[in-house]
């Protein structure tokens, strides 16, 4: 017996050892060390020595005659080789395969690791200014300027974004080290957004009444919920939940609730707030006439009408949604969870956008510097050229449109006059997660955002904003009755024939120093947990004396300095944007 | 007691020896543990990770003065330790716990089941807070609570009750949770302790007569008691640090002032993660305090037990 | 062993002691027994939080689908090799000085043994490490999984206080037998403190077993990557999959989602595969910790 576990041991000891000789640097590798099972079996011992020997972090190993780049893409929770329809793809198109450096969590220290160690990785997709202008300090980035012609694409698509980088993000240097993704270049006209999001058919029973402003909901959600308090598996359903998984520096649902009153909290550790009702007054969020206050008291007066799920403070996302799913909310702030089944909706069961006929709602500008997102080309890569074809290609307009709608071809083509249509089989691929899902990666990262227009074919790259041809699903009963009672095709076009949409002039957003950043995480420390003890308060007076305690903490804590501050800066960017706007 | 001669030279006594026979074990232990202690400099630049460090900005010891100096409210301050010493004080008087764990299992005369036990009772330790709390809502939450759904079943109350959410006996309750999924997990170390104790001395003692309560008084107790000792001047050490997952899962607004520890604090208020140099001026404060409160207790113990740990 | 009689106190000791064992043992397996019915049913009903005494719609697509991970097998492989050298050599080199921190004549004792414990207390932050392990060639290199394990300063605490119980009597005899410190700790030491070295031996293999925080940071070769790492990433890509699908079904595209693996399941099932092989594996090292040791028969 013993004989037996210590054989055993001694002989998962040797294969180990021999996987050691594999990546190991002081062991000699043994030439008949057995292949471990992935893929490396391409690869020779004596090459697997010298690429350990030289112990680089950004060995880019070559699997068979496909290069592998690494990206570190910051903004993304992706990880592992890209696979599927995308990667054929980029192979297809420039012939690398891209390999995602594992962030998790741990993101902003690996990230911060890497550039301590002085080495990044062939691509990295920034999520923050500053960390691109630390990285050009450290001379870790190519220049764009210097490899002009392999990225055309950047210069004809996103020149203004390369001219912003260049002249702000360089320490003086006025090269591009950067270019923004996520450009938008265009604003959309039409889409499911620019309201609230509501059980239709519960509404439709109540006579669909008249909602002027936001506050006319309330007593409409007590009446659904008297109607409906479970759902059909007769679980407790509520008009309200909420969830405090996103929460920073307040309740980030209020975040998602300013624009539809026409202000806007632009990110999740903001502490002030631009009124684009009221000459783009830039106020702190605990004002008592501000957007996210106008949202407590919302919350707080539907508690007491007892419309709040009581577990909504300690519920989780993947909980609320899954309560939005099973008919266990009627009203929402967001749209997550509110896609019902097309069975579902044939029979009329399901949610859509309202919104109040005063109300004016935000949209977007556009984008053209970017939302502070960027990518860059190490320095470190030891295949610079393939690196900046691989960007170059991401640039590309048609490539934008097979991230978004599928490989071309296939699920979209173009028709004789020059217009994009989604093919049959292309709306097979949309309902067959199995075939989008296996294109994994597919949100590398989008150079151009859904509403963007690819500006050679002068259409949006979204199918979403095609013209629907003869074989897309029919609309279901749901989307068909809401068509018909308000006689427009969507609610964003609906409030544009209202004349509620502004649309947000361009400014680009102000990078927090480390000071604010300091004040918005210790503030908001207070302002998460009082909002949340607010909107659960027993009555008026303990919401009063909450809040005044909230007020008081956040000012001795240096509120108002922040709010100064992203005055100043603020105003500083709206001139800068209208410079680059041009 | 080994005898020195004076005439061996120092390098051939026999400590010296044994000395250079664990050289490379303490060089090991200097490469991985005190050579990135390098790192306790960047506290005193204004470190971005990036740029050389010499090109950063030197701050001298502005960053220690800052923890002290930044606005924070007396009475939050005071709360969050009495938070993380009132929790790791029941801990520490519970400590205890494991060690009887250990004992009344080894009571247990039928294998089987007592195997059982001991396998079974580590499983919690392996369970991430994330899905404890997963489990722990899916047990207490108002509307579909398991818990709830029984008692409303029973007739015992009419509306679902906010456990998760009510600050009542939140440190109880943390410890309770604590307790589950490590007291199977610590007791291991006891449960080697005590086969390790020589048999002759249960047998010594049967001949004297001891029952089996006098035995675990009078032999099983007195051969845990070191490692006790050695555990608990640990955990004195760690006075001021709970840890983060546990707390963190569970915090919210209503729970939060009794709930909210050290560790937590520091990070809901944004002192780790955002400055590169403050979180390392921060964890070198850390650092020193539980070294500081190591040597005191081991001292404590050296004029209490007349024995010291290490 | 001879059969006595039990007293009254006897019986009700050992009454209470059943109940508790049974009980507490209870409430440690039902939560786990929860999470794993919940990871062979449907996805669906799971989410919907309608399974909690058995499991319904029982499927494995959960597992299969772990199985069918990216580069499963040879993480498999990676993980073991690591939990056995590493384990092996923690054990080893901790418990040796362990050993040599209890002699007395060992040169500035107190000075190393104060040297390794305060380790524990040090934090000196993710760059300066990364740097220092990059600086020593550990990146991209298996040893790194081995080596900033060998000496574990718990388990030396623990094992020296164990050691420490041996009667100093038996190390003396060996001693005038002239025996040097290797011999002595192989053939003295290491019978005497099996239950220990059982344990040091758990604790070390379940923290490699878990660990996955150094292939984050350390490993970008796909070979290397541990079993812990790469459910990691799953886990990770799991959600950002949801959260994709859950995007294009906000942007109007039908999706099923009841088809899809929810997030919570996936983590479930992690956690399975994570601890289901650590509870096949404990019991082999329990006879160690079975019976009381009998010092005077080690002597011969």
């Amino acid at each position: 017996m013993k004989k037996r576990v210590l054989a055993t041991l001694l002989s998962l000891t040797m294969a180990a050892a021999a996987l050691t000789a594999c990546g190991g640097s002081s062991a000699p590798a043994a030439s008949e060390a057995p292949k471990d099972e992935s893929k490396a079996t391409g690869e020779d011992d004596a090459g697997d020595a010298a690429a350990a020997e030289t112990g680089e972090e950004n060995v880019t190993a070559a699997e068979g005659d496909v290069l592998r780049l690494q990206i570190l893409d910051m903004p993304a929770n992706e990880s592992g080789v890209i696979t599927g329809w995308f990667n054929d793809y980029i192979k297809e198109q420039v012939g690398v395969e891209l390999e995602f450096l594992p962030t998790g969590d741990q993101g902003e220290q690996k990230l911060q690791a890497l550039m301590a160690s002085g080495e990044l990785p062939d691509l990295v997709v920034f999520k923050d200014d500053k960390q691109v202008i630390n990285a050009v300090t450290g001379d870790m980035l190519l220049a764009y300027d210097d490899y002009k012609e392999l990225v055309p694409n950047l210069y004809k698509n996103a020149a203004t974004s390369l001219q912003y980088y260049a002249d702000n993000m360089s320490n003086g240097q006025g090269k591009a080290y950067a270019v923004g993704v996520e450009l938008k270049n265009a604003v959309e006209e039409s889409g499911d957004t620019g309201g609230i999001s509501i059980r239709y058919d519960y509404y439709k029973e109540l006579g669909s009444p008249e909602v002027k402003t936001m506050e006319d909901w309330l007593p409409i959600i007590k009446q659904m919920q008297d109607a409906h308090p479970t759902n059909e598996d007769g679980q407790k359903a509520y008009g309200i939940s909420l969830f405090k998984d996103w929460d920073r520096s307040y309740m980030t649902l209020g975040m998602f609730f300013a624009p539809l009153v026409g202000v806007n909290i632009q990110g999740e550790g903001n502490l002030a707030q631009v009124d684009y009702t009221n000459n783009e007054e830039v106020s702190s969020i605990l004002d008592e006439d501000s957007a996210y206050m106008r949202f407590l008291r919302f919350m707080f007066e539907a508690n007491q009408m007892g419309l709040v799920d009581p577990d909504s403070m300690t519920q989780r996302f993947n909980d609320y949604t899954q309560k939005v799913t099973d008919g266990r909310v009627h009203w929402a702030v967001g749209d997550w969870g509110t896609s019902f089944t097309t069975e579902q909706q044939n029979e009329g069961i399901g949610f859509r956008r309202l919104a109040g006929t005063e109300d004016k709602i935000l949209l977007s500008p556009k984008q053209i510097v970017g939302k502070g997102w960027s990518v860059s080309v190490s320095k470190a890569s030891k295949h610079p050229e393939e690196a900046m074809k691989v960007v170059n290609l991401l640039f590309d307009y048609e490539t934008a449109m097979v991230e978004q709608n599928g490989p071309k071809g296939i699920c979209w083509d173009v028709d004789e006059n020059g217009n994009p249509y989604v093919t049959e089989e292309g709306y097979q691929w949309y309902t067959d997660s199995e075939k989008m899902g296996k294109g994994k990666g597919n949100n590398v990262f989008r150079a151009f955002t859904a509403e963007s227009v690819n500006e050679d074919m002068g259409c949006v790259m979204n199918n979403s904003y095609w013209d629907k041809p003869d074989y897309a699903p029919a609309d279901t009963k749901l989307v068909q009755e809401w068509k018909e009672d308000f006689g427009i095709g969507d609610m964003l076009q609906l409030q544009y024939q209202r004349g509620n949409v502004i649309v947000r002039p361009f400014v680009p957003n102000p990078t927090f120093t480390d000071e604010m950043e300091q004040i918005s995480a210790r503030v908001g420390d207070v302002i998460k947990t009082n909002s949340w003890k607010m909107v659960f308060a027993k009555d008026q007076a303990e919401f009063d004396a909450l809040y005044k305690e909230m007020v008081e903490k956040a000012e001795g804590m240096g509120i108002n300095e922040f709010v100064d501050w992203y005055r100043a800066e603020y105003e500083k960017m709206a001139e800068f944007g209208e410079k680059y706007a041009n | 007691m080994t005898i020195q001669t004076k005439k061996k030279p120092f390098y051939k006594t026999s400590g010296f020896r044994l000395f250079l026979l664990i050289m490379p074990l303490l060089v090991l232990v200097f490469l991985f543990s005190y050579l990135p202690l390098y790192g306790w400099i960047y506290a005193l630049f204004d470190y971005r990770p990036g740029v050389p460090l010499f090109k950063n900005k030197f701050m001298g010891f502005d960053n220690f003065k800052r923890i002290v100096q930044d606005t924070y409210y007396l009475s939050d301050v005071i709360r969050v330790l009495k938070n993380t010493l009132g929790m790791n004080l029941i801990g520490m008087l519970t400590s205890p716990l494991p060690m009887l764990f250990a004992i009344f299992l080894s009571e247990i005369k039928c294998m089987p089941f007592k195997k059982l036990s001991q396998t079974l009772t580590t499983i919690p330790n392996f369970i991430s807070w994330v899905l404890v709390y997963a489990v722990a809502y899916a047990m207490f939450s108002v509307n579909d609570g398991f818990v709830n759904k029984v008692l409303i079943n029973m007739g015992i109350i009419d509306q679902g009750i906010n456990f998760l959410a009510s600050p009542d006996h939140i440190w109880m309750k943390m410890w309770l949770w604590g307790q589950w999924k490590g007291l199977g997990w610590s007791a291991i170390v006891y449960i080697a302790a005590i086969s390790g104790i020589d048999q002759e001395q249960y047998e010594a003692a049967e001949v004297d007569g001891a029952n089996r309560f006098q035995k675990m008084r009078y032999v099983t107790i007195p051969g845990l008691l070191p490692t006790f000792f050695v555990l608990l001047i640990l955990s004195i050490g760690n006075m001021i640090s709970n840890g983060i997952d546990q707390y963190f899962v569970f915090q919210n607004a209503m729970n939060k002032e009794h709930i909210e520890v050290l560790d937590l604090y520091v990070y809901n208020q944004g002192m780790v993660g955002i400055n590169y140099s403050y979180s390392t001026a921060v964890s070198i404060l850390k650092s020193i305090v539980s070294v500081t409160l190591l040597f005191v207790s081991n001292q404590m113990s050296r004029l209490v037990r007349d024995e010291s740990v290490f | 062993m001879k059969r006595k009689k039990l007293s009254p106190k006897d019986v009700i000791f050992n009454i209470f002691n059943y109940a508790f064992f049974g009980f507490f043992t209870l409430i440690c397996v039902l939560p786990f027994y929860y999470l794993f019915i919940n990871t062979i049913s449907d996805n669906d009903l799971v989410a919907k939080g309608l399974i909690v005494w058995l499991p319904k719609g029982i499927h494995f697509d959960n597992y299969l689908e772990i199985l069918k991970i990216n580069g499963f097998g040879s993480a498999v492989i990676v993980t073991l090799a690591r939990t056995v050298i590493g384990t092996i050599c923690s054990t080893v080199g901790t418990s040796f000085l362990g050993y040599a921190l209890t002699r007395k004549e060992l040169w500035l004792r107190k000075v190393w043994y104060r040297f390794v414990v305060i380790t524990m207390y040090f934090n000196a932050g993710i760059i300066p490490w990364f740097i220092t392990m990059k600086n020593l060639h550990l990146t991209n290199n298996f040893l790194a999984y081995i080596l900033p394990g060998i000496v574990s300063p718990f388990s030396l605490m623990l094992f020296k206080t164990y050691c420490e119980s041996i009667p100093d009597s038996m190390e003396e005899s060996a001693e005038l037998d002239g025996a040097g410190y290797l011999i002595r700790y192989t053939r003295i030491i290491v019978p005497l403190s099996k239950p220990i070295l059982a344990t040091l031996v758990i604790f070390s293999a379940v923290g490699n077993w878990n660990s996955f925080m150094d292939t984050v940071f350390l490993m970008t070769d796909s070979r290397l990557f541990t079993l812990q790492y790469v459910l990691y990433q799953y886990l990770n890509e799991a959600s950002s999959l949801a959260d994709m699908l859950m995007s294009m079904a906000s942007e109007g595209l039908l999706v099923d989602v009841s088809k899809l693996l929810t997030p919570t399941s996936i983590k479930m099932t992690v956690s399975m595969v994570v601890v289901i092989p650590i509870l096949c594996v404990y019991p082999f090292f329990q006879k160690y910790f079975v019976g009381g040791i009998m010092i005077g028969a080690v002597k011969g």
